[in-house]
Formats: structure tokens, sequence, C-alpha cells
């Protein structure tokens, strides 16, 4: 399905909102900048005035005892302990005639026993702390001074914070933006516009016994209604019914564009949680006897994995026996139900019981959600509204963790879960609206996954090349990297949930920017096990450079590393499953053949908590993120290696060369 | 402002160190039982057996027992040696008492003897027995266990746990040598000082053995307090600690005191009258009168029947005052540090 319309418009809307956004975002810093920070300062130095007082009664009651201020003793803890209480801070130092007795703070504000904090830099340059000076006095005279430091860049970094809020915002902005449009023009204008066509191209072809039938309450639908009029009072001679099942087909896609949005509101719900999970488990752990911590607080991911990974193809064929709606309606349900019992969740049993039920939940969901898009659409059409449906759960992706850990910031986990819960009724409110009522023909059924069918795609060792070494690593990457160690990582450092939730949204976008690149230069080139191998070397790397000791700039790189490997991945294994699989294609048809792809490659997230919380109990978060590192980069390995001990049969259609 | 007293507190030295010595209970358990009469019905008639008539512990039972609302006389005898002890027990038991309250490990052991070796004629067991102030009830074998006494003893104890008195004497300086002064005749001594010894060795300080010398007729002698220390400071000790000695720090703390200063070394105690009355440096001590009125609590608690007797656990109160007397510190050069003074009371030279 094209959207040309839909695109062009949403270039123009999104352009204009983004620069109005950016403009906002200038003036705002500004004047964050011109108002803001006039007010901070001196809040800044009352601030550094009430924790000096505090210090300097406590050294008053010593030298009212009597003690010399010259004799006082531990002062330097003192100091530590102020400091330690007050981390906006920068230092505290005790002065008696220029000389400092006592300090605790940041290094830069010294040297030796002077303090240099007061001394203006040289140029014109902001001094980088706010020095506040409180005496201490005895008998009238001032005999010493406590000096108390604030950074200058507190304004500064708080503004950035503010700043960095609002860009994440942005790029969530922009893609609710593509999402709002997409259901609005998409099912408002372009759907019935390209239904109106068909109509005409049913009467153009002499079945004059279509009408348009739309009951839309605008101009389109006003159009529908003259054409049918226009068709009314022509005579006609073809049999009314005539092309009755055609006419089905183009109202189904109406809804495809309407079902993305729900689906695009439920992955939301999921991803909202995706930034804290890992550290929300390990809140809940308590020791269970024989297991490391890091087993345990793998164990809710890769259970949810593993429930997911299995009832798949199960609410699958029920899906195919009852009907989409129902499936989607109770899976959505079920999610809801999953999701506030996660949030209310006051041990870890009650929380992985929460998330099983979540998983069968989502697992329903997106498996309808397909069945149906895969129903209502022509083969011509399919892959490209797979690819839009998929869209929806990608772009939910990228807003997700952005706004989830905004929101998990200001309101906390449990009450993040409670939102999750609501867009995932939402999301079944939606789908109730939606989804059809009536059962697709038999006749489109496609069969369910079958063992027999497993075995049959594994005995292609290029297949399990592919799907074991390539995809189940990509998933594992995946799962182990980003969803688990990464947020604990982070999280231990100090990272603020904001943070993490933007560190995973690079992932996102990189996979939304690279992967069409990817899959058109791969399609170019033909090259697909150079891509694979590549993709596969670099997801390596990049978990190698997040277990860099470092800021966020490493988890920054590595992230971003890791998304632009899994965009390379991303088309040319699906290209080369065809390549590989022409045999199995043949017998078992093109979905039962992906669907088994998807199956084994989710065991790599099923596998990832476990593994990743064994490294993690053995070698901590650096050597954890080296395992997985290393267990991606011998899986690239196998894969070459099965690659040149099974190469393809040379085609029956080229001519052999015979040596002369 | 998120400093907080209580962060200063966790800080300085890890145990709960009380700022003051605040009347009143630091326990949580108030009284449950005010305004009732004795089980029997009728006025009840508690003994204190004491070595003096001033001492807080005798103060504070005097003043819960007041306050409780029972309906009770309080008969408090000087005791001065537990050696008169045999005496004047028959005398006691004539006198039909509902409870006796003993203050010290001597005057306790005098009157309920060891749980065993129970013997009726020279002991009190048919009576309820309070104790307050014993230092050790278990190692002086006062009673079996602290949780179930198993007699009809129960009582109070005054001393911080051994960890908390090193602690808090580390947190001044990190002493290396410290010396023990004390009365090898007392059994409760020899216990507190072999404890200390034990987690002295933990933290890698010396402790030396500073026990008093016995005199021919085997009586310990207190006249040699003096060369004791000076043979401590000479022995590189610098700082000398006296445990719930009666001899030593109830009867010479001021020897103890004078001699230390003149021989510059600092001061410790675990008893609150030693450091209120002489020259010492420190204490970390549960204020007499606190330990009294927990006594009196368990004697009310008897008295009406709330509890059987042999069930009552004995305790020690869970809060400790640090005294630091500035005189002493100016007069050796050697001030406290600040965590410290901030949650010290400050004893002022009188």
């Amino acid at each position: 399905m094209r959207l040309s319309f839909i695109r062009r418009l949403n270039w123009m809307l999104t352009g204009v909102v983004s620069v109005l956004m950016l403009v906002s975002l200038a003036v705002q810093t500004t004047h964050f900048n011109a108002l803001f920070r006039p007010l901070a300062e001196p809040e800044l130095a009352r601030k550094a005035e009430v924790v000096g007082s505090y210090v300097v009664a406590q050294l008053d009651r010593a030298i009212e005892l009597g003690i010399g201020v010259d004799k006082l003793v531990g002062v330097d803890e003192l100091l530590a302990d102020a400091l330690a209480a007050n981390p906006d801070v920068k230092y505290l130092a005790f002065e008696i005639d220029g000389r400092l007795r006592a300090y605790a703070g940041t290094d830069t504000a010294r040297s030796g026993d002077r303090l240099t904090a007061t001394e203006i830099p040289p140029g014109d340059e902001t001094p980088p702390f706010i020095n506040t000076v409180l005496p201490l006095e005895a008998g009238g005279a001032t005999v010493a001074r406590l000096h108390v430091g604030m950074g200058a860049g507190y304004v500064q970094s708080a503004l950035n914070e503010i700043v960095y809020d609002l860009g994440s915002v942005l790029i969530v902005a922009i893609l609710l933006n593509v999402e709002i449009l997409l259901l609005v023009v998409g099912s408002s204008v372009a759907a019935p516009l390209r239904r109106i066509s068909a109509v005409m191209r049913h009467v153009g072809e002499g079945h004059l016994g279509v009408r348009v039938n739309m009951r839309n309450r605008d101009e389109v639908g006003e159009l529908a209604r003259a054409i049918d009029w226009a068709l009314d009072s022509v005579r006609h001679l073809t049999d009314m019914n005539a092309s009755a099942p055609a006419m089905a087909k183009i109202g189904m896609m109406q809804r495809v564009v309407e079902l993305r949005f729900a689906i695009f509101v439920f992955s939301l719900a999921e991803e909202l949680t995706r930034t804290f999970l890992s550290v929300y488990i390990k809140s809940l752990f308590e020791p269970i006897p024989g297991l490391t911590m890091e087993m345990v607080i793998g164990a809710p991911i890769a259970l949810f994995m593993l429930l997911w990974a299995v009832s798949q193809p199960i609410a699958g064929s029920v899906s195919e026996r009852r009907g989409r709606r129902a499936v989607f309606l109770t899976g959505a349900l079920m999610s809801f139900v999953g999701l506030v019992a996660s949030g209310l969740a006051t041990d870890l049993i009650q929380l992985v019981i929460a998330r099983c039920l979540t998983a069968v939940g989502y697992a329903s969901v997106f498996i309808s959600a397909q069945g149906f898009v895969i129903d209502a659409t022509d083969p011509k059409q399919r892959a490209q509204a797979v690819a839009m449906y998929a869209g929806g759960i990608l772009s939910a992706g990228v807003c997700g963790p952005a706004i989830g850990g905004v929101i998990a910031g200001q309101v906390g986990f449990r009450t993040t879960f409670l939102i999750s819960a609501g867009l995932a009724l939402l999301a079944a409110f939606m789908a109730w609206r939606v989804l059809p009522r009536v059962r697709v023909p038999k006749e489109r059924m496609g069969r369910g996954l079958r063992l027999s069918d497993a075995i049959l795609c594994l005995r292609n060792p290029r297949f399990v090349g592919l799907a074991v070494f390539s995809a189940v690593p990509a998933k594992l990457g995946l799962t182990a990297l980003l969803f688990f160690l990464l947020p604990l990582a982070l999280d231990d450092q100090g990272v603020s949930q904001s943070w993490i939730g933007r560190v995973l949204l690079l992932y996102w976008l990189l996979m939304i920017f690279v992967s069409p690149m990817a899959a058109k230069l791969s399609d170019r080139s033909g090259q697909r096990t150079a891509f694979l191998v590549l993709g596969g070397l670099l997801a390596a790397v990049a978990a190698y450079v997040l277990s860099v000791p470092g800021s966020l700039v490493t988890a920054l790189v590595g992230v971003a590393l890791l998304g632009v490997a899994h965009a390379l991945l991303n088309a040319p294994q699906l290209a080369m499953l065809a390549d590989v699989c022409v045999k199995e294609r043949a017998t078992l048809g093109e979905t039962t053949v992906i669907g088994m792809f998807r199956l084994i490659e989710r065991l790599g997230s099923v596998v990832a908590p476990f593994l990743a919380g064994l490294f993690l109990a053995h070698y901590g978060y650096a050597g954890a993120l080296k395992g997985i590192g290393a267990v991606l980069a011998l899986c690239v390995a196998a894969q070459l290696l099965i690659g040149a001990a099974f190469r393809p049969p040379p085609a029956a259609d080229l001519p052999q060369r015979t040596p002369a | 402002m998120s400093l907080t007293r209580r962060s200063v507190l966790a800080g300085a030295t890890g145990a709960l160190l009380a700022a003051s010595a605040t009347p009143g209970l630091a326990q949580s358990a108030q009284p449950t039982v005010s305004g009732k009469p004795a089980a029997s019905g009728k006025t009840a008639r508690i003994v204190v057996l004491t070595p003096r008539k001033d001492v807080g512990d005798v103060l504070g039972l005097r003043d819960f027992i007041g306050s409780s609302g029972l309906s009770a006389t309080i008969d408090v005898r000087e005791v001065p040696q537990a050696s008169a002890m045999p005496s004047l027990l028959p005398e006691v038991r004539a006198s039909k008492p509902d409870l006796v309250v003993t203050v010290f490990t001597p005057l306790t052991l005098g009157a309920v003897g060891r749980y065993d070796d129970p013997d009726p004629s020279r002991f009190l067991t048919d009576v309820p027995v309070v104790f307050t102030s014993v230092t050790d009830p278990v190692a002086s074998r006062v009673v079996r266990s602290l949780e179930r006494p198993g007699r009809l003893v129960t009582g109070t104890r005054h001393i911080a746990p051994v960890s908390v008195q090193l602690k808090t004497m580390l947190s001044y300086r990190r002493w290396k040598k410290i010396a023990a002064v004390y009365n090898p005749a007392e059994d409760n001594m020899v216990v507190a000082v072999r404890d200390l010894k034990e987690e002295a060795a933990r933290q890698g300080v010396e402790v030396l053995d500073a026990a008093l010398s016995r005199d021919a007729s085997g009586a310990p002698n207190a006249a040699a307090i003096p060369d004791l220390i000076a043979d401590a400071a000479r022995a590189g000790a610098e700082l000398v600690y006296i445990g719930p000695d009666t001899l030593v720090a109830s009867n010479n703390n001021a020897v103890v005191a004078e001699q230390a200063l003149a021989h510059n070394l600092a001061t410790f105690c675990s008893t609150e009258l030693p450091i209120r009355r002489a020259n010492l440096l420190m204490g970390l001590v549960s204020p007499a009168v606190n330990v009294g009125r927990f006594a009196g609590l368990k004697a009310v608690e008897i008295l009406t029947g709330a509890k059987p007797a042999d069930s009552i656990p004995v305790e020690t109160l869970n809060r400790f005052s640090l005294l630091l007397r500035i005189g002493a510190a100016k007069r050796l050069d050697l001030y406290p540090p600040m965590r410290l003074l901030n949650i010290a009371e400050i004893v002022q030279d009188a």
C-alpha cells in the first residue's frame, strides 16, 4: 500500500512542527539563561549559607568550650560529612589567616593550602564557583573563615538537562505526529480515495453494480455518495453482487491503517517500562538459596521472552480458528491485567506471574494483529502492509523508552506500569472498534507451525547457520545488552532514568534511519553474507565498547554501534532466508518458513537474560558486557564456518565449465 | 538542607550515643501498670541494698516507682561492703519484703549467690530480686541467661558493649596502647578486661594489664594505683581505661584522674560516677538514674504480677551518653575531634 499523499503531507507537517519546536527550544533556552539564572544564583548562595551556618554552629560550640581555633581536631571529617549530605556543594574550606586548615571537596578549587576558587580566572571567564564566606568569631574578632563553594555550572547543567528532555520530547513528538497523520489521513482520506478508485475501475470494466458505500461525513464521503448516486442513476445490466468479494478487501485497507495506531499504542505500553524494568526487578529481589542475585533478576525477563516465543504460534493458530479480534482483545486485556499486577507486585514471585501474563498477552496481540494484516491484504500489497504495521512497533520503540524514562523519573516505576496498563486498555478499545467481527473465509487460512516443519527447516544447514548464528545472536545481543545489562549498569553508575531512556532511544533511531539504507545497499550489491558478518562483528564491538568504563559517552557510542549493527542485519537476513530456503519455501510456503525463522530467533531473547545474569554474577558489569560480546563474535565465526562448509549448490541452469 | 543530626550521629561511632543524659527512660518500654495496687492488694514492701544511698540507681528507682502509682514502701539500706551481707540477710528476710533490689555486682552476688550454687540458708531464694548496674550477670553467674534468668532474679546492666566502648575510645584518637587499671578481686572486672583485650586485639590495639597487686592478706592494694599508672606511662600507654570497678572506679577515681593527668595520659571510664566526680577525660555511660528507672520498671512488672519474675529478661539500655570533660582535654592539650564533640555531653569542671 503506497501512501504517497500521506508521505508528502507528513514531510511538510513534520518539517513545520520540527522547525517550530526547534525555535521554541532555542527561545526557551535563552530565556532560561536570561530569566532563570539571575534567580537561581542567589538561591544557590542562600543554600551555601544554610549549609555553612550548620558547620559554623558546630565549630562555634567548640570555640565557646575554650578550644583554640587552631587546636580544633577532626574538622576535615566534619566538612566531609557536610559535603556528603549536600551533593550540590562543591567544596567546604576552613581557613585561618589565608591558609586552609581543613578542606573537603573538589581539588580544582584549591592549590596546596591556598583556596584558588576565589581568585578571578584570567580573561573574563565567569568563575567556576560561587564562593560564600562565613566568619568564625572569638572574643569579638574574626579568627577563622568557612568557605562554601557552589558550582556555577550547576545552573548550566540543570538547564542542559531540561534542553535534553525537550530534545527527546521533540523526537517523540515528530514520531507521534507521523502516527497520527497515518491514522487520520490514512483512514479518512487515502484509504477512502483508494476505495473510490477501485470502484471506478470496476465500473470501467463494466461492473455497474458496485457502490462505494461509504458513510464518512466529510468531503471524501460526499464524493463517494455523489459517485454512488451517479451509478444509481445509470441503468445497469450487470448483477449487483458480482464484485462483492473484491469490495470487502478494499474496505479492509482502511482498517489496517487504523490498526497500526492501535499497535503503536500497545507497543508503547511495553516500551515505557523498558528503561527501568531490570532495575525494578532488582528492587524486588529477595535471595533464593542456591541462585545468585544476577540469575534471579534475569529470570523474569527470560521467562517473559520464553512465554512470548512459545505462546505466539499457539495464539496464532487460536486466532485462525476463533478470529483475530477475539484473540487480540483477550491478549490486550491480559496485558492490561499483567501490567497493573506488575506495578502492584510486592515480591519477585508476584512480578514473575504478572510478567508471564503480560507476555502471553503481548504474543496474542502481535500475532493476531499480524494475522489480520496478512488476511486483509493481497500478496502484492502484503509486504508493504506488514512493513507499515511493523513501523508502528518501531516508532513505539523510539518513543517508549524516551517518554518512559522521563515519566519514571517523575512519578516512579510503579505508576509508570499503571500508565502502561492504561495504554494497553486504550489499544484494546481501539482494536475493538477497528477489527471486524467477521471471520476470514476458510480457504484464506494459513496453516499453523508444526514440528515436522521445524525438522524440515533444521535439516538445512544453511538455514541453521542463518537462524541460529545470525538471527539468534542479534536478539540475544538486543535483550542482553540493551534490555538487561545496560539499564542495570547505568542505574548502578547513578545515571538518571531520563538519560537511560535517551540512550535506548538512540538504538531505535538508528534502526529506523539505517535499516532502509542497509536494505537498499544489500539489495543492490547482493552481498548478503558480507552484511551479516559486518553486522554481527559490529554488534560484538558494540558490546566491547559498552564494557569500557566511562561515562555516558561510551554507552552512547556502544548503543549507536549496536543500532547500526542490527540495522545492517535486518533486511539481509530476510533476503538471505529466501535464498537459503528455496526448497522449504516451495513445500511449506513463505509464511511458515518466516514464522519458523522468527520462532527460532526469539530463543535468543530467552537465553539472553540467563546468560547475561550468569556472566554478571561471575565477572561484574564490564565482564558480562565483554562476555556477551565474545559470544556474539563466536557466533559470527560459526556462521562463516557453516557458510564455507555448505556452499550453495551451483544453479542447475548455469552451464558447467568443463576443463578444456 | 539534608544534613541531619542523625547522619552525624551514625557516622561518628556507629553506636547510638545519646547526646545528653536527658531524664526519662530511653527505652521505649513505658510502664503499663501505673495506678494498680500490688498483686496482693496491699502496699508492697521493697528493700533496697546499696553501697551508698545517693547513687543514681536508687534515685531513678525511687522516682520510677513513685510515678508508677504503685503503692509501695521503699526501705533503703546502706551496705558499704559485700562482706557484711551474710549477717544482714536474716534481718532482711525477717522483714518479709515483697521484692529486694540490689545495686552493683558485689551486693547482688552477696544477696542471691550463684545460680549453680543456690543455698537457701545463705542467700535470698524465695523473694524476687531485681538488680541494677550489674556488668555481666551471666559471667558473674547471677543468672543462667539474659533472656531467661531461670530464677526469681532479673535486672538491668549499665555498661555499653565492649566493642562500642573501644570504638568510642578510638574515635577520640587512634590509640596504640591502652592500660586497663582494675581490681582483679572483682570477678566482673576480670571478665571486662578479658573482653577488652580480645576486642582490642581485633582492632590491632595493645592492652596493658595493670591489675592491682594484693597485699599479704590477699586484699587488693589501692595504694598501688599511682605506681601502676606511672609504670603504664613508662611502658608507652597513651590511655588509662577504668571499667565498672568498685575499688578503682567508684572509690579511687580522683587518684586515677590526677595521676593520669600528671603523666599526660588520657582516661576513659565506662560508668557515670567517676567522670562526673573526677577529672577524667571521657566516658561512655548509661546514666545511672536511667538504669535505676529501668530496674524500677522491672520491679513494678513483678509486683503487679504483669509478668512472672523468672521470665523477665535482663536488659541493657540501648542508648549511651558520651561524656567529655573539656578541662581534662585542655590540661592534656588533646582535644576531641569535632564529630565526637558534636554528640557529647560536656562535663564542666566544678
